[in-house]
């Protein structure tokens, strides 16, 4: 009686399409497990084209992560503040793009791997969630970020890739351009990409 | 005899100067000992935001990025990078040579030819090789339980998994692969990276790594040492030969990796830079 009740709250809950990949505290590496296993899912589904692909798979990215603030922390706050609202609307609509692209091409290509995802860890006020999988005999990290937003629960803000802060590589990166050039020139060579 | 000349003369003119380097590095380090790295500085610094960051997409900052002055103070520090104009030529170079002479020319045609499989039974059977590396290495850093997985590991796929052809450590044994060079004994033991340095071919390294490369080659039984009893090769020219397929076919593996690391990268250089460095900062902790 137990297992069914609890079958049907899971038939419930992959019905509902917004709780589905909602993070919260409690079930942070259930969460993770399942976005992950829909990824995988998605890219190896060879019944969708690519722009079917990416539209599920935004569907399933989209709520979890938090690209505006990934965008904002790889900017920084002087640059940031350099930019005019509209330049500010483009640089994180270009760098989500970007950001996107990059992460579902790096899933695109383990779509095949088996994902374990590790414990939770508490990390003072943010949640670090590791995932890893085994590729020819070692071991290649891929790292969550966690905060807690104020509305929708838990979001990711960064990514570390084998150790590579995805925000810190950014912010090297972008920073050097603006400072060769200007932020404006930053947006052109993102626009550019 | 002629060889064996050469060879003394080749210890000599290389390996010399770089004990020499090493010993600049060890003194620049002391050096520096007060400053740490700057990318272990920025690595810190993001898992320090204390401050709940905004989630609505507003246009002015309130106090949320008041905490991250601090780290933009911290980027503003410029890394020591005195070879930057050369780095970045050999940086283009490599990503010229990769675009249009390897992967279309070469790698293109190897992978249709050899399928997946063999490709990968290659680059274990020179994993396997690199054994003796990382032996020497965990045990200099004294992590015995490493060099006993290592060691398990070599004895596994060398045996069952037929000249490290495959790997049934990992598949079978559930045993990780453990992998330590002298660059990152030096890291171990409080040795500063140097400046970094983009080879030809070879990609981004450091000083500290480069010159622990020179010290790897005594041991990795793919390179030919003339003082050695154990040589798989016959000479220098072999080994060389040897160590450009072993890369060619690691290229070929991974080359979709590769091919999203030139696509992810704004500016291409600065990405390699601090991927390797701050990769390496991680390798050497473990």
């Amino acid at each position: 009686m137990k297992k069914n009740f609890l079958h049907i709250l899971l038939v419930l809950l992959m019905l509902s399409p917004l709780s589905l990949f909602a993070l919260t505290e409690g079930s942070i590496k259930a969460d993770v497990r399942v976005a992950v296993d829909e990824i995988q899912n998605i890219s190896k589904n060879s019944a969708l084209d690519m722009e079917g692909k990416r539209h599920a798979l935004d569907k399933v990215i989209d709520p979890i992560f938090d690209f505006t603030l990934m965008g904002k922390l790889s900017l920084g706050k002087t640059a940031w503040k350099a930019l005019s609202k509209e330049e500010r609307k483009e640089f994180v609509k270009l760098f989500t793009q970007r950001t996107k692209n990059a992460y579902l091409s790096k899933l695109d290509i383990y779509k095949d791997e088996k994902i374990t995802v590790l414990e939770p860890k508490k990390v003072k006020k943010r949640i670090h969630i590791s995932t890893y999988l085994i590729l020819e005999g070692e071991r290649k990290e891929l790292l969550y970020k966690l905060y807690k937003s104020k509305k929708d629960g838990w979001k990711i803000y960064d990514v570390d890739v084998i150790g590579v802060s995805l925000v810190q590589t950014n912010r090297s990166q972008f920073d050097a351009i603006i400072k060769k050039s200007s932020v404006q020139g930053l947006l052109e060579k993102l626009r550019e990409k | 005899m002629g060889t064996l000349m050469a060879e003394k003369s080749f210890m000599k003119r290389y390996l010399t100067p770089f004990l020499f380097l090493l010993l600049i590095l060890s003194l620049q380090t002391s050096l520096y000992a007060q400053e740490p790295p700057t990318d272990l500085n920025n690595t810190a610094v993001v898992s320090e935001i204390q401050e709940e960051p905004e989630e609505e997409f507003d246009d002015d900052f309130g106090d949320d990025f008041d905490d991250f002055e601090e780290e933009e103070e911290e980027l503003k520090d410029d890394t020591f990078d005195p070879l930057s104009g050369y780095n970045r030529f050999m940086t283009s170079f490599n990503k010229g040579l990769y675009t249009y002479f390897l992967n279309p020319v070469l790698i293109k045609p190897y992978k249709f030819i050899l399928p997946k499989p063999v490709q990968v039974s290659i680059n274990n059977f020179f994993f396997n090789l690199y054994y003796p590396v990382s032996a020497v290495n965990t045990v200099l850093q004294l992590k015995f339980k490493a060099t006993a997985t290592e060691t398990g590991r070599f004895a596994i796929n060398s045996t069952l998994g037929i000249l490290g052809l495959f790997d049934p450590a990992e598949k079978w044994f559930g045993i990780e692969a453990h992998v330590e060079d002298f660059g990152q004994t030096l890291g171990h033991y409080g040795v500063g990276s140097g400046f970094h340095i983009v080879l030809p071919f070879f990609g981004p390294t450091n000083l500290r790594d480069l010159s622990g490369d020179f010290l790897d080659f005594y041991v990795n039984p793919i390179y030919y040492v003339d003082v050695r009893k154990y040589n798989l090769v016959q000479n220098t020219y072999q080994s060389w030969a040897v160590i450009g397929y072993k890369e060619f076919n690691d290229l070929a593996v991974f080359n979709k990796e590769y091919q999203s690391m030139l696509d992810d990268a704004v500016d291409l250089y600065l990405y390699q830079r601090e991927t390797y460095e701050q990769n390496r900062i991680k390798d050497i902790e473990e």
